[in-house]
Order: C-alpha cells, then structure tokens, then sequence
C-alpha cells in the first residue's frame, strides 16, 4: 500500500512528529514527562496546534497509528436512483474516510487520541420525530472498486451486497451502514472494511435483513486486520428499519 | 437483678411510660418500614414510569403512610380518633376554601405530569420564559434561564399558557431570513447559500435545507434560509451559519441592503440643495469669475 502511515512510530524524547492525513494533520509530541497529541485543519498551516496533554507513563515510547471507522453511522447514495428486479442483487463499493486512532503504552491499549481525517456533514436518518444522526458521505456509492482509494490513504472501501428477495423491484436510494461493526483492513492498493449483506424481503415497513460477513470482499486478497470494529458485529443478522425511504420534511 | 425488678415493678406503676414506649416503637419501625418500602416500589416501577413519575409514586407512599404512622401513634397515646377525624375534617374544608390556588396547581400538576409536554432537561418555552426545565413539581415548575437564573412557574399558569417545547424532536429547522439587492442574481444567491449549508458540518444534508424566495421587500428581496440541524447542535451551528454567511456574501459580492429609501424632486418640490465637497471644488467654487460670457461677469 503506497504511503502507508498505519504503522508504530519511535517517539524519544523531545520529538514531534506530524502526519497529514486526509484535510487534517495530526501531532504527536513527547515531552519529559508528558505526551502532547492534536489534530488541526490542513488549512491552517503551521500555526500551533491546539494541544491536548497526558501525563505520560513509564512504558509511553511508541506512538501507534491506526484507522478506525467513524464513531456513527454513514449514509450513502447511489450515483442515481437505482432499481433493483426481484431476485436481483447488486455490489457497491463504498467509500469511507477513516477516523485516525492515536495510542501509546506497552500493547498499544492508552488511546491518547481519536479524530476523523475528514470531517463529515451530519444527515438525518429517519422521521423527523425519531431517527439516527448519521454522517453524510459526500461521494457516491460505485458499482466498481475503482475508486480513488489508492490516493487517499484515509479512505477505507467497503463492499456492499445488495439482494431483492421480495417479489416487487427495491427502489434503492440510500443505504444507512452502521460502521461501529466494521473492521479496518490493510489491501495492497487501499484500506478495506468489513463486507455487509443487505436483505430486502419486507416489504411493510421497509426494513432489511443486514448482515455483516466479518472478513472484507474476495478481492482483497490477503488483507490483514488494522484495527478492530469499535462494537462486536452482531451474530447472525439484524433488522434494520427506514432504508431507502424517500419523505417529505416540510 | 433485685435492682431491674424493682425499676420493672415502679414502672408497672407509671403505665404511661409502657404507651410513650410503645408509641416511640411504632414511630422508629414504621418509618424503617416505610422507607423499605418506598425504595422498593421505587426499584419495581423505575423501569416503567419517567424520573418524574416514580418521585410522584415515591412521595404518594411515604406521606400516605407517614399519615397512617401518625394515625397509629395517636391512638395508642389514646386520642379519640372519631373527634380527631371529624376536626380534621372540617380543617380540611377550611383549609380547602383557603387554598384553592394551590389546589388547583396540584390538579394542574397531575395534568402535567399525565400529559407529559415535558420532561427534566427539556428547553422550553412557557409565557416569556426560556429555560431547562430542573423539576415537575406537584405546585409548580422550575425552570433554570440560560443566563442562570431560577424561574418557578405555578402549573396552573403552565397548563393554560402557550408552551413550546424545543427539545421534545431529536432535529430542528433554523430559519434565516435574508434580504439581498434587486441587482443580484436570485439564483446564484441561492446556489452560494446551499454551498455555505452544504459545507457546514452542523447542517444536515437530509433533511435538505428549505431556500425560499419570499417576497419582493421595499429594500430587498427577501429569502428564507431554513437549515435541519440536531437539536444540541443549535448553538455551534448558529454561531458558524450567521458568520460564513456574511463572510461568503462578501466573498461573493453579494450586497445585504440596510433599509432605504429614494426621494424624487417632482415639479412642485424645491431642487436639492447641493454641498460641494474636495478642496479644489471649493476654491473654484469661492473664487471670483470674471471670464467674459460668463453670466456671473459685471456687464459693462
């Protein structure tokens, strides 16, 4: 993978590292006894970052960086509207920037710091009475994995299967993915996640069976885990309410 | 021993110590029992009414009992209860007649309280009062302002004024009324406004922010910028909205008119007086012209 910075840094005393990932460029310093991290805009230079201090223990030598994914879910769109036939199914790629998850200590388990690399719009995802702030992705869902991943080293791709089990076409607009179940893992072109099974098969409340497969796509071959996902994937599967809704809010 | 019995055998002869004993006995372990109880009700009803309803149950059992304890400790100090009842009966007419407002509070309360327009934590707004509801009380509502202070409010007044409740939905729409110039372009107001909603992160893509051109105003035309927002959200979003917007409209060229207004000079009214401003215009202006033609000239 080019440029790859998910790694474990050296951190002596007195030194300060800096890391520009995504619109953000992270620091880390260690001081005699205490650790700075921050996170600044890209867009501000190099003014002084706005510190956060740790006192720091005895075994705080290293600095592990690692993608995590966001810490709510995302909400995707298709390039178009989309119909799906009955009996149909359909893969996606999803494209996902990565929060970055700053940790130290003797396995790496003191999380001094953990902040998106881009910071994403909110979304609403449900009825204006009830529902789940979400994060908006900005890019659309593709039909192939030919996406700009492999220069955005903050980007993490994630396959999504899409099956119409119901006898009537799904018309699909916008998929809620609840990433807290989703791990983070290292492909030879970009990062991947976990691939997600997405059901249609009722039609009443318009919800779907989603079921998360655990490893990434086939076509990741050999990806090793980088991190893993922030809440265990349920076993099995889980009803999900409200996708694909189209509503009126005025 | 001969000591206990003699003290035993001079208290057989005082009967009202066994009854003030007695008495005391009933008080210390009726309430014991009392608070057990109470904590236990509270345990078995917590999972299926709010904070405020299991205070209400809480409070209906301790002074419920504390009055039947009462009632108990009385007539073993050998009140007659009949008289003691039929007294406070007539005291409760008395009393009744002589509060009926908070009477009506504490019916205004159970109102409340059923209805559930709020609840602890809410921002509402009742009469012209904003604040974070602290308690629903049986009497009244207390309220702390943003600016810190305590505000109570009689339920009664509560249940028959307006009250607007901002945090009972999880998402809200900030309406921005704007005005621009009649020489800009409605339309590419409007895209710059739905970049400047797009690029804030405190606005919601979906819900889709509400852009409405509203009226041909006597200065401006007039638009309404609505934007979805997650209710705890609200003050970082309108402290960033407000300021990108004015920053991105003077990026943009885009003029925010004060109100104006333009005077004519028909034939019935007297021209304009004119002040000449700048050095130079005012030494022309003050010198003597003595060129020939010219109508200010001495004619010979």
């Amino acid at each position: 993978m080019p440029d790859d910075i998910w790694s474990v840094y050296e951190m002596a005393v007195g030194r300060h590292r800096r890391w520009p990932v995504g619109d953000a460029v992270f620091h880390a310093r260690r001081d005699d006894n205490e650790w700075r991290v921050a996170r600044q805009p890209a867009s501000v230079g190099e003014a002084e970052p706005s510190w956060k201090r740790w006192p720091a223990g005895d075994d705080w030598t290293e600095a592990r960086l690692a993608p995590i994914m966001p810490d709510r879910p995302v909400v995707a769109r298709p390039e178009s509207p989309l119909q799906l036939a009955p009996g149909c199914e359909a893969v996606f790629f999803v494209s996902i920037p990565v929060w970055i998850r700053l940790s130290t200590g003797r396995d790496a388990d003191v999380v001094l710091m953990e902040e998106p690399t881009v910071v994403l719009s909110n979304i609403w995802f449900g009825e204006p009475t009830e529902g789940e702030l979400c994060y908006s992705l900005k890019t659309r869902m593709r039909r192939t994995d030919t996406a700009d991943s492999s220069e955005n080293p903050h980007r993490a791709l994630c396959t999504v299967r899409m099956i119409n089990a119901m006898a009537d076409p799904v018309d699909f607009q916008r998929l809620c993915l609840q990433v807290k179940h989703l791990s983070v893992y290292r492909g030879a072109s970009h990062l991947w996640t976990d691939s997600v099974d997405v059901t249609y098969e009722r039609k009443r409340d318009q919800a779907v069976r989603v079921a998360f497969v655990g490893k990434p796509d086939e076509i990741a071959d050999d990806a090793a885990c980088l991190s893993e996902a922030r809440t265990p994937p349920p076993s099995g599967h889980f009803l999900q309410k409200g996708m694909g809704m189209v509503k009126s809010w005025m | 021993m001969d000591v206990i019995a003699k003290i035993l055998e001079r208290l057989s002869d005082l009967p009202w110590v066994w009854t003030v004993t007695r008495s005391v006995l009933i008080a210390v372990l009726g309430l014991l029992a009392l608070r057990a109880t109470t904590r236990a009700v509270k345990r078995m009803v917590r999972r299926r009414f709010n904070a405020q309803g299991v205070m209400l149950i809480e409070k209906f059992i301790f002074y419920g009992g504390g009055v039947l304890l009462l009632v108990m400790i009385l007539g073993q100090l050998g009140f007659q209860l009949t008289a003691l009842l039929g007294a406070a009966g007539i005291m409760g007419v008395a009393i009744g007649f002589a509060s009926q407002a908070s009477l009506s509070n504490v019916i205004s309360g159970l109102f409340l309280i059923s209805e559930k327009p709020m609840a602890v934590g809410d921002v509402i707004t009742a009469g012209n009062v904003t604040g974070i509801v602290l308690s629903i009380d049986l009497l009244s509502v207390k309220l702390r302002t943003f600016d810190n202070r305590f505000v109570r409010i009689p339920n009664e007044q509560l249940l028959k004024s307006e009250l607007i409740n901002f945090s009972r939905f999880p998402i809200r729409r900030f309406d921005i009324n704007l005005g621009v110039a009649y020489k800009e372009d409605i339309g590419r107001v409007m895209d710059v406004l739905r970049d400047i909603a797009d690029k804030n992160p405190y606005c919601l893509d979906e819900p889709e922010p509400l852009i409405l051109f509203t009226n041909f105003g006597n200065s401006s035309l007039d638009l309404m910028f609505g934007v979805w927002f997650h209710v705890p959200d609200f003050l970082a979003l309108r402290k960033s909205l407000m300021r990108e917007i004015k920053e991105r409209f003077d990026a943009e060229d885009i003029e925010i008119p004060f109100p104006h207004m333009t005077l004519y000079t028909g034939s019935v009214t007297d021209p304009f007086p004119v002040r000449m401003t700048g050095a130079d215009l005012l030494k022309q202006a003050a010198a003597p012209v003595s060129a020939a033609g010219s109508p200010d000239a001495p004619r010979a």
